[in-house]
């Protein structure tokens, strides 16, 4: 899916509203069910004729902790979207093996956002999944920072292990968006300090 | 007066949703702003300086401009500015009662409050004839998160009450805005609400890139 960053219409205020909906795990009276579990069942129905097709077989799911530290019993988007896509089939397994010890900053715009290193170096691995292959999971990727300090601090613990990451929704230009819809498999390339690149 | 439920307006809660919300909910107004649209919580001191007094307004505007409820706990300072700015600019507003509805706390907002009834929406979770404890206002607090899809917090001391409802923003994963000249005067409780979570805010654009709103947005069908 896609998150319209900044929304310029009313059907991209829409889309936006959908994507929080799952980030937040609010019911929608239109979907009948919670947003997290109707994305995840969207998922598993449209993942054999998708580019995910084989994206997620035999990996355990990871969730990637908030920015902020945990309070005990609060919501956890990512954990949320691992629960209903194992609960939807998409996946067998989820483990919570990645844990924020110290927050990273949070800031409205694009400048300032923390680098790789900075997710990496305010991550632990509380524990090391029995599997060949791990999907860090997400509710939205923008430039890949979080993922890619994610996938950091697993390859660390776990070097042999192939990684990935799943986001629910990409952030994109409002004038590249033809709708919400728009599955995709793609590469965050790193270029060293804070430089990123995610394409698509 | 109606007697109704949280669920009633958004549908069965999550586990985490369902932890603090009250089973009772008492509306008298307009239930229709518990339905659709947006609804962000504008709250802050009692006793507000000029600054959070300007910020209050500032904010609360420019929610209205973008067609959002503007959702406040009707007590003196900055939530009195909230629900006073909402009717000025001639938007929608909802007031989250500590008390019962057929009282007022305080009581110079009595008409604003009769105002708001008539003419928008006023909640409460206390039945009429129940008695009002001081511990009534946290679990108000605890129930406008839970209404609102977001919190903005104008102006707060040391040992604000906002703080009951900046916490329970952060546990159910709504965004918690704290305003910078806030977070600037080193309170213990919001340099721990950064750590947490919390966004700190500079200015009233930064909310279009955490809130389903656009300042051009017109009336049309939503994908959910």
């Amino acid at each position: 899916m896609v998150y319209p960053s900044p929304a310029k219409t009313a059907e991209m205020v829409g889309f936006k509203k959908a994507i929080l909906q799952i980030k937040e795990d609010r019911y929608s009276h239109k979907a009948k069910m919670r947003m997290p579990a109707y994305a995840a069942k969207r998922l598993a129905e449209n993942i054999p004729d998708s580019a995910l097709n084989s994206f997620f077989s035999d990996s355990i799911l990871v969730p990637i902790p908030k920015s902020g530290l945990h309070q005990k019993g609060a919501h956890w988007p990512a954990l949320c979207i691992c629960q209903e896509l194992v609960n939807a089939g998409v996946a067998h397994q989820f483990d919570c093996a990645l844990e924020r010890v110290s927050p990273v900053r949070k800031s409205a715009g694009s400048a300032n956002r923390p680098s790789p290193a900075e997710h990496f170096e305010s991550l632990q691995v509380l524990l090391t999944p029995n599997t060949g292959s791990i999907v860090l999971v997400d509710d939205i990727i923008t430039r890949g920072s979080t993922g890619v300090g994610s996938a950091w601090r697993i390859l660390e613990a776990m070097p042999s292990t192939d990684v990935k990451i799943f986001a629910i929704a990409r952030t994109l230009n409002p004038d590249d968006i033809n709708g919400i819809l728009d599955p995709v498999v793609g590469n965050v390339q790193f270029y060293g300090d804070n430089r990123l690149h995610r394409e698509p | 007066m109606v007697e109704t439920n949280v669920q009633q307006f958004v549908g069965p809660l999550s586990p985490v949703e369902e932890k603090n919300a009250p089973l009772t909910l008492y509306i008298q107004g307009d239930a229709s702003l518990l339905r659709g649209g947006v609804r962000v919580c504008v709250i802050g001191t009692r006793k507000p300086t000029q600054v959070g007094i300007e910020s209050a307004k500032k904010y609360a505007e420019f929610l209205i401009r973008n067609k959002v409820t503007v959702v406040s706990g009707l007590a003196m300072g900055i939530d009195t500015i909230a629900h006073t700015t909402a009717l000025a600019c001639g938007g929608r507003t909802i007031a989250v009662l500590g008390t019962p509805l057929n009282q007022t706390s305080p009581t110079q907002n009595r008409s604003l409050q009769h105002r708001i009834g008539e003419e928008h929406l006023l909640v409460s979770q206390f039945a009429v004839g129940s008695r009002v404890y001081p511990g009534n206002f946290p679990l108000r607090n605890r129930t406008m998160a839970l209404l609102s899809d977001a919190t903005i917090i104008i102006e707060a001391g040391k040992t604000s009450g906002t703080q009951h409802q900046g916490w329970e923003a952060l546990r159910l994963g709504r965004p918690l805005f704290i305003l910078k000249t806030v977070v600037d005067a080193g309170f213990d409780w919001a340099v721990k609400m950064l750590d947490y979570g919390a966004i700190p805010l500079t200015d009233q654009e930064e909310l279009y890139e955490f809130l389903p709103i656009h300042m051009d947005e017109v009336s049309g069908e939503q994908a959910f």
